[in-house]
């Protein structure tokens, strides 16, 4: 028992001495914290999941945003100063997508963080960059949330969930003039907040979801959720995987089941490698994504450069060139603005037709971006634009 | 509910699933049924086999039974060496189940980040799925893949009643996990069956990994799902019998595809643990009525 | 720096919460409460839901122990008739049906989406972090009084001999019931206080990893040891923090899996080499 009190005494007495010097530091700069950079690197956090099953997008984003970095340092750096990036795991959850802010805030004292690569972890991490003034931007988060629960600092660079499952649900409705539709969705934040834009959306314009099945994360074995989704018999299939491999496995497992249906997607599946490695599956799906060009004069290099370093396919590729396009953005901002949050914040909701890797961008009063978007259709093994 | 004609299509699918949780849970329940503990890391073995499989055909381009046979020696090699330097330590140090059964879990956490280090987050596919073809039998569709789960599933439980019943090795298994103290007394060396039996496990590991790769793509984190799915049908069938774990697997697998004519298939997941409840709840022997032993 | 000590000491001390009240059950009573996260989660979630509704959080953060416990002593009510492994092995299962629920009942958890905007309780991250202290003080003196009293000496009887106290004429199955449900009172507590600290509950609070840390956490600092529980806290947590200092020079790719084998391996080293944790009285 003594042990425990004394243990106790010690931490209040810890608390104390932190109570007075909270008050000294805040004193001083009417509650920011001082930055403190060491000479020469503006340092940019950058926060992904380089561990766990998202890792699978946090690492290829990760490559890209230090490709950037790389080539803006070997240019002489920003305003004579260089670039440095500090990474953090964020694991893809709210929790250590708290844990790894604090650090890179508190510590590493950014003003800029990139990330989170998924929702969750940049909803973690928002607070705190609001709160601390601390500019944040995501390549890749789509949950409609974060428009309205991500705060004025938290930016991001993919269009939300929100636009891409209507622009699908309005084609199917409108376009091809379906009534019946059936959804196959993984259960992860990206692709439910697809799912229920779309079967919102789909409900509203008047059309009927007969097949609402998800799969879990962990699932490659579909074929109970494509067998049920055949019997409900829609006219088109959405199919909303996480990831390109996924989506491969659903295809295939779809086609060898019968469906003959129209399948319809996202953008995570109307890649031209998705093409390359299925191309009787994917025959005539049609898929809506951000528009962008793979082949554009700054993607390219970027993509190449993966390919030739990693010797695989860029998985990721609108991701990816998002994120390179962010650190040149931070870049920018700080050269025009200087190393200051609110500052780099307001060059941030000032961007408009920035052309950029991942295409034209602009961003809006929300923080997010907005993108046009294509609905390409797979034809004879090439993707043909619709629309 | 959708219509019962998709039945057929759904036991098969049962089977198919089922087959790979049995050869999961095999390995699980045989180095139980020997040593008394909960051996999670039979899901990192297992992971372990598909990424040396994958290696070995798609990075060095070896032929299938070549880099079939170099991966179950690979994984035979991974098992012992944890073994070495795992569980043997935990042994000597006569640590509870509870203990080692951290220590499989931590194991299982451990070979997943290896995995992530080595060979990188992207999903990997094995390049013999170039060659798998599908089978229209009009009730039900099945592809070469799946076929060949089912055929080495059946298999390696044949292989597995052989060593239990026929060979002398078995008979020393068997005693070890009836008595160890009367084992011992007999002149059997614990320590030199358990070596074999995490080498039978091995087998299991390797062969089982194999065809979940084939089946389904590799991902670094893979082996932690499918030995969840493992120890669920060991218990159901009867934890600490190894043709329980089969008939659990089977069970299971039949029980989450089918159930899903019921319900939305997102809660797949949600029946075989609502079943493990079940069982645990009113028949905590599992399906074979094991008697539990209080270690 | 301070800030970054604050948000430290504050998931400290809702981490000696979760650790304390699962030695309860674990360490003092003997049973091995595999799935005490999803009780966590239960609170989080309940707390993150009535909040978002309106409730004022005076009533959802002890809303939330309430509820925790509640399901905590049915579950208990039970399983805990259940020998040796088997109570084990049903609250791993537990923790594997927290996360399949939790993703899929989109109708209440928003699923994989999860629910943000959960409201802070103090906005101030110091003052929380005091507040945090707080609770955590008196959940522990309160589970320290529990242990030091007859039905703390009652609960390690069962741990180390269950016949012999039953002989003795104590009711085992009420006791144990009573354990599981105080100590899944706590986790519900813990819960809600780190939902109103990251103000956001997803699914992910349920995965494998965050328990295999919580669970260092107690066996680092001995089982049937408060003080222990309260160190594994602070030594875990030291570790885990220095993994964010961690193999920056190396590769940025690899930074994230050696980190994780790192820690995992001094797990495993523990584990090996002392089972018992610095201050345990009991053997794991």
């Amino acid at each position: 028992m003594r042990k425990i009190l004394l243990g106790i005494l010690t931490l209040i007495v810890i608390l104390l001495v932190a109570c007075q010097v909270q008050q000294q530091v805040q004193q001083p700069s009417g509650g920011e914290v001082k930055t403190t950079q060491p000479q020469g690197t503006y340092k940019i956090g950058v926060m992904y999941p380089l561990t766990g099953d998202a890792a699978a997008y946090g690492l290829p984003i990760q490559k890209t945003t230090k490709y950037a970095a790389d080539e803006i340092n070997a240019k002489g750096g920003v305003s004579g100063r260089k670039l440095e990036l500090v990474y953090e795991d964020s694991k893809c959850n709210p929790k250590d997508g708290n844990a790894a802010a604090q650090k890179l805030i508190n510590i590493d004292k950014v003003k800029v963080i990139i990330g989170g690569v998924c929702s969750g972890e940049t909803l973690g991490a928002a607070p705190l960059a609001n709160e601390n003034k601390v500019v944040m931007i995501s390549p890749s988060a789509t949950s409609p949330d974060i428009t309205t629960k991500g705060g004025d600092f938290v930016f991001r660079l993919s269009p939300s969930d929100a636009y891409a499952g209507v622009v699908a649900s309005d084609y199917a409705y409108k376009e091809l003039k379906f009534k019946k539709a059936g959804i196959i969705s993984e259960a992860t934040d990206y692709a439910q907040g697809l799912r229920r834009v779309f079967k919102e959306n789909f409900e509203k314009l008047g059309g009927q979801i007969v097949a609402d099945e998800t799969f879990n994360p962990e699932d490659t074995d579909f074929r109970t959720q494509v067998t049920k989704v055949k019997a409900a018999n829609p006219d088109v299939v959405y199919l909303v995987p996480q990831t390109k491999a996924k989506g491969v496995l659903l295809v295939k497992q779809a086609r060898e089941a019968g469906v003959q249906k129209q399948l319809l997607t996202a953008e995570v599946m109307i890649g031209r490698d998705v093409v390359k490695e299925s191309p009787k599956d994917v025959e005539g799906m049609i898929g809506v994504e951000q528009k962008f060009d793979d082949k554009a004069p700054k993607a390219a290099p970027i993509l190449a450069k993966y390919k030739q370093d990693t010797k695989e396919d860029a998985p990721f590729p609108a991701y990816m060139s998002a994120a390179y396009d962010i650190v040149y953005l931070a870049a920018d901002a700080i050269a025009k603005n200087g190393y200051d949050g609110e500052k780099i914040r307001d060059y941030f909701y000032a961007v408009e037709n920035y052309e950029g890797a991942v295409g034209k961008v602009s961003i809006d009063e929300n923080g997010d971006v907005v993108m046009d978007f294509n609905v390409k259709q797979v034809k004879n093994g090439e993707l043909v634009i619709l629309k | 509910m959708p219509s019962i004609d998709i039945l057929p299509q759904l036991i098969v699918n049962g089977l198919i699933a089922g087959s790979i949780y049995a050869l999961a849970a095999s390995g699980f329940a045989i180095v139980y049924y020997v040593m008394k503990f909960q051996y999670f890391s039979h899901g990192a073995i297992m992971s372990i086999g598909a990424y040396l499989f994958f290696a070995f055909l798609n990075l060095m381009g070896l032929n299938y039974i070549a880099a079939g046979l170099l991966t179950i020696a690979g994984c035979i090699i991974a098992t012992l060496l944890s073994n070495w330097f795992i569980y043997m330590p935990l042994r000597k140090r006569r640590a509870t189940p509870t203990v080692t059964l951290i220590a499989s879990i931590v194991l299982l956490i451990l070979t997943s980040s290896l995995i992530l280090a080595f060979f990188g987050s992207s999903t990997k596919t094995i390049s013999l799925t170039k060659y798998n073809k599908t089978f229209d039998f009009g009730i039900f569709t099945i592809t070469a893949i799946q076929i060949s789960i089912l055929i080495f599933a059946i298999l390696l439980f044949l292989f597995l009643w052989f060593v239990f019943k026929k060979t002398k090795l078995g008979k020393s298994m068997r005693a070890l996990a009836d008595n160890k103290d009367v084992a011992q007394i007999v002149g059997i060396n614990p320590e030199k069956i358990y070596n074999y039996t995490f080498v039978i496990a091995a087998v299991f590991g390797a062969v089982g990994g194999m065809l979940l790769g084939l089946e389904q793509n590799l991902y670094p984190r893979m082996g932690i799902p499918i030995i969840i799915k493992g120890f669920i049908s060991s218990v159901v069938g009867g934890l600490g019998s190894v043709p329980g774990s089969i008939i659990g697997g089977l069970f299971i697998g039949l029980a989450e595809n089918v159930g899903v004519l019921f319900l939305p298939t997102g809660y797949k997941d949600v029946i075989s643990f609502s079943v493990l409840l079940l069982f645990l709840l009113f028949r905590p022997q599992g399906i074979l009525g094991v008697k539990m032993r209080n270690v | 720096m301070y800030e970054y000590l604050i948000a430290v000491f504050a998931y400290i001390f809702i981490y000696i919460i979760i650790v304390v009240s699962l030695n309860l059950a674990f360490g003092f009573t003997g049973l091995v409460n595999l799935g005490h996260m999803a009780f966590f989660g239960v609170g989080a979630y309940t707390s993150a839901l009535l909040t978002l509704h309106g409730t004022p959080w005076y009533i959802a953060l002890p809303a939330s122990g309430l509820v925790a416990c509640t399901f905590g002593a049915l579950i208990a009510a039970v399983t805990v008739r259940l020998k040796g492994d088997y109570f084990q092995i049903v609250t791993l299962g537990l923790a594997f049906i927290a996360i399949a629920v939790s993703r899929n009942w989109v109708s209440l958890t928003r699923g994989a989406l999860g629910l943000p905007g959960v409201p802070d309780i103090i906005k101030n991250n110091f003052y929380y972090m005091l507040f945090l202290f707080a609770v955590a003080f008196l959940s522990v003196i309160f589970i320290y009084w529990l242990t030091n009293s007859e039905i703390g000496k009652i609960f390690q009887a069962i741990r180390d001999d269950e016949t012999a106290a039953a002989i003795l004429g104590k009711n085992t199955y009420f006791y144990k019931v009573l354990s599981i449900t105080i100590s899944t009172f706590f986790a519900g507590i813990a819960g809600s206080l780190f939902a109103h600290y990251i103000n956001l509950i997803d699914p992910t609070i349920f995965d494998l990893e965050f328990f295999v840390i919580i669970l260092a956490m107690l066996i680092v600092g001995g089982l049937a040891s408060i003080s222990g529980s309260i160190s594994g806290v602070f030594f875990v947590s030291i570790f885990t923090t220095a993994m964010h200092f961690a193999f920056t020079s190396i590769s940025p790719e690899l930074i994230g899996a050696m980190r994780q084998m790192l820690l995992m391996l001094i797990l495993l080293l523990i584990l090996i080499f002392r089972p018992r944790g610095i201050l345990g009285k009991v053997d794991v």
